[in-house]
């Protein structure tokens, strides 16, 4: 009766592991293949700059597997010493077309670096099929310029300069200012001596 | 001597005995020995300078971090009286100048008061500054690294130069009191009476020494009034220079102007009762300063709401971001008692109260000036702590006591000593010298003293 109780209970067991693992193992490659779904695909971005008439246009190509992809939002960054500087008023996007192509207008008398080159970067965030990715390049299309040209500008006199390169506006009105209040203080103090000398020659 | 006068011996003798009458009358505190209540006084506030100073001692020690200094409120209780003292100064070039140019005569017992206030809260507002420093050494590199265009640099120019032009307003009229004291005062201490010489600089009342003194004081007179405007102002810009919700004010410098001549003149109305009851001062004293004073304070009262109104209303009337959490913290929020009490029993209760007569008296006006002082004090608070805690950047990530500031016993300690201090200063010059200018309050009778000295210089 006991043997019989005992089979019973492994007999239930085995049938339980017999229909539970088909069942995880579908369950599990059920998620995988949900995880691979869930994958962004592949995209490409390059950036080429182009000149006509005067204009300069700053073009990002995506392709996905060397197809042109249309309908993605790219924004255009140029790299600045802090932070990326939008190209665009307010940072907005630039949709590609059905060559894959998104391109904006570069705008004039940006500040590069000592050669002009400017770094562009051409940004896709969070876009539902290809994710997020970046593509960058530079070009010599920014203002020039020279180290020279930049300690000429921080030598300037300025409010916001240094102690030595104050404002002459401001050294000149503080100079006026401090010279007749401080002379007429230094008049009243000579006063208290003219004080005692005229105490004196009474006696 | 004035030529329109005719000085017969009649009107001199009976001149020459109102001043010696004068004379007797605001000496007399002077010639008596303090009594105990007085030592005590003095003994309690040395009490209170020398715990601040074992503060400071403390906190020059281990750093500002004994104070409840961070991050975010830099500015604490220690530039709350910072201002607090830069506006109570500013009452010395009200009464002894504006009044003066504007021809008024009542305010002339009452003018040394005000110059000593202005004296002693001009000194601690100095000193408090360099308190203020978590390393008071690096003072000097604004001597040797100056920067014409920083505040900080105005204002310590500012500062230094209204406290010697009210050193000079306080002293040049006291010549002759000190020459007085000299003469008078034979039985005091051989330091006492050496001072006394010494700073007298030979006064004798010669027509040549009256002329010098009278056009010196003159010409601080003119200095004086735009200095002081410009003390309170460069240290309303050393806020409003600053970008900070509150503070970003264009309004900021008659704001604070209006704000200091209410303090000034509702400290003048408290010594001058404090004066007159201990030093018997009644008769020079009068009700007529009282009520006087009692109608200048509902005029500053009055003004100071005008700008009260331009500096919270606007704000208040646009609720911008950062600015709105602000005002919603000052007006309902962890500060609106605070606020609210400042507005009501600092300003507008004391405004209407003044408009009746009765409270004009000596007793009322008083009690009526002192929640005036307080609630000054506490509005300069409110002026420099919430607005640090209310950054336009959001406060995030950052330990408790960063974001909400309470002060130190340290801090409290040393703020103390610094009020002890103004009050130490106020009652040992008191103690020395007369508190009531004598020739000044004569010729507000009619007596010219300097014709007075002039005849007894030629018998001579």
């Amino acid at each position: 009766m006991t043997n019989n109780l005992k089979y019973k209970w492994l007999g239930k067991l085995l049938i339980a592991v017999v229909f539970s693992l088909p069942i995880s193992l579908f369950a599990g490659a059920k998620q995988a293949k949900v995880e691979k779904e869930a994958e962004p695909a592949t995209a490409v971005m390059k950036i080429t700059f182009s000149e006509t008439d005067g204009v300069k246009v700053c073009k990002a190509i995506i392709e996905a597997g060397q197809k042109p992809v249309e309908g993605v939002e790219v924004k255009f960054y140029a790299k600045r010493f802090f932070s990326m500087l939008p190209l665009i008023a307010n940072g907005k996007a630039v949709t590609t077309d059905e060559k894959g192509e998104a391109f904006i207008n570069f705008p004039k008398g940006l500040p590069g670096d000592c050669n002009g080159t400017i770094v562009v970067t051409a940004k896709v965030e969070d876009n539902e099929k290809y994710g997020s990715f970046e593509s960058k390049d530079s070009v010599k299309w920014g203002t020039i310029i020279s180290v020279s040209d930049q300690e000429e500008e921080w030598s300037k006199r300025s409010l916001s300069a240094t102690g030595d390169r104050a404002p002459i506006y401001l050294l000149s009105a503080a100079g006026v200012i401090i010279m007749v209040v401080w002379g007429t203080l230094f008049y009243v103090i000579f006063s208290l001596v003219r004080i005692k000398k005229a105490g004196k020659i009474k006696k | 001597m004035k030529e329109h006068e005719i000085l017969t011996p009649e009107i001199v003798e009976k001149q020459t005995i109102r001043r010696e009458e004068m004379r007797a009358d605001i000496l007399r505190p002077l010639q008596q020995k303090a009594g105990i209540l007085a030592n005590l006084w003095v003994a309690f506030l040395a009490a209170v300078l020398l715990i601040g100073c074992f503060a400071y001692y403390l906190q020059l020690k281990h750093g500002l971090i004994v104070t409840g200094l961070r991050d975010y409120a830099t500015w604490g209780i220690y530039i709350s009286n910072f201002v607090f003292f830069v506006a109570i100064s500013l009452v010395g070039a009200l009464i002894s100048s504006v009044l003066r140019l504007t021809n008024f005569t009542w305010y002339r017992p009452i003018t040394r008061i005000a110059e000593i206030i202005a004296v002693a809260g001009v000194i601690w507002a100095g000193l408090i500054i360099i308190i203020d420093m978590g390393r008071p050494d690096r003072i000097l590199n604004l001597f040797l690294h100056p920067r014409i265009q920083s505040p900080i640099l105005w204002d310590v120019i500012v500062v230094t130069t209204y406290l010697t032009t009210s050193v000079l307003l306080l002293y040049l009229p006291l010549l002759p009191g000190i020459a007085i004291c000299r003469d008078t005062l034979t039985n005091k201490p051989k330091w006492q009476r050496w001072m006394y010489k010494f700073l007298a600089l030979g006064w004798t009342g010669t027509e040549d020494q009256w002329k010098i003194m009278k056009k010196s004081i003159t010409m601080l007179c003119v200095v004086i009034i735009p200095l002081a405007i410009s003390i309170h102002t460069v240290t309303s810009w050393l806020f409003a220079t600053t970008l900070r919700p509150g503070w970003d004010s264009t309004n900021f410098g008659p704001y604070f102007v209006a704000g200091a001549f209410l303090a000034g003149t509702a400290c003048v109305i408290i010594g001058m009762f404090i004066f007159r009851k201990v030093y018997h001062l009644e008769k020079y004293l009068t009700e007529v300063h009282f009520s006087n004073m009692g109608k200048l304070l509902v005029f500053l009262c009055c003004v100071y709401a005008y700008f009260n109104i331009n500096e919270y209303f606007i704000p208040y009337y646009k609720m911008r971001g950062p600015e709105a959490r602000l005002l919603t913290d000052l007006f309902s929020g962890k500060f609106a008692g605070l606020y609210w009490s400042a507005q009501i029993l600092g300003m507008a209760l004391p405004a209407v109260l003044l408009l009746f007569k009765p409270m004009r008296k000596p007793l009322p006006v008083t009690l009526i000036a002192i929640p005036v002082v307080v609630f000054a004090w506490v509005k300069r608070y409110l002026i420099v702590t919430p607005i640090l805690v209310h950054p336009y950047l959001p406060i995030q990530n950052v330990p408790e006591s960063w974001i909400n500031y309470f002060p130190s016993w340290v801090e409290v300690a040393i703020v103390s000593a610094s009020l002890a201090g103004v009050l130490l200063i106020i009652t040992i010059f008191s103690r020395l010298f007369p508190i009531i200018s004598i020739w000044e309050t004569l010729e507000n009778e009619g007596i010219e003293v300097e014709d007075l000295d002039k005849l007894k210089n030629e018998k001579v």
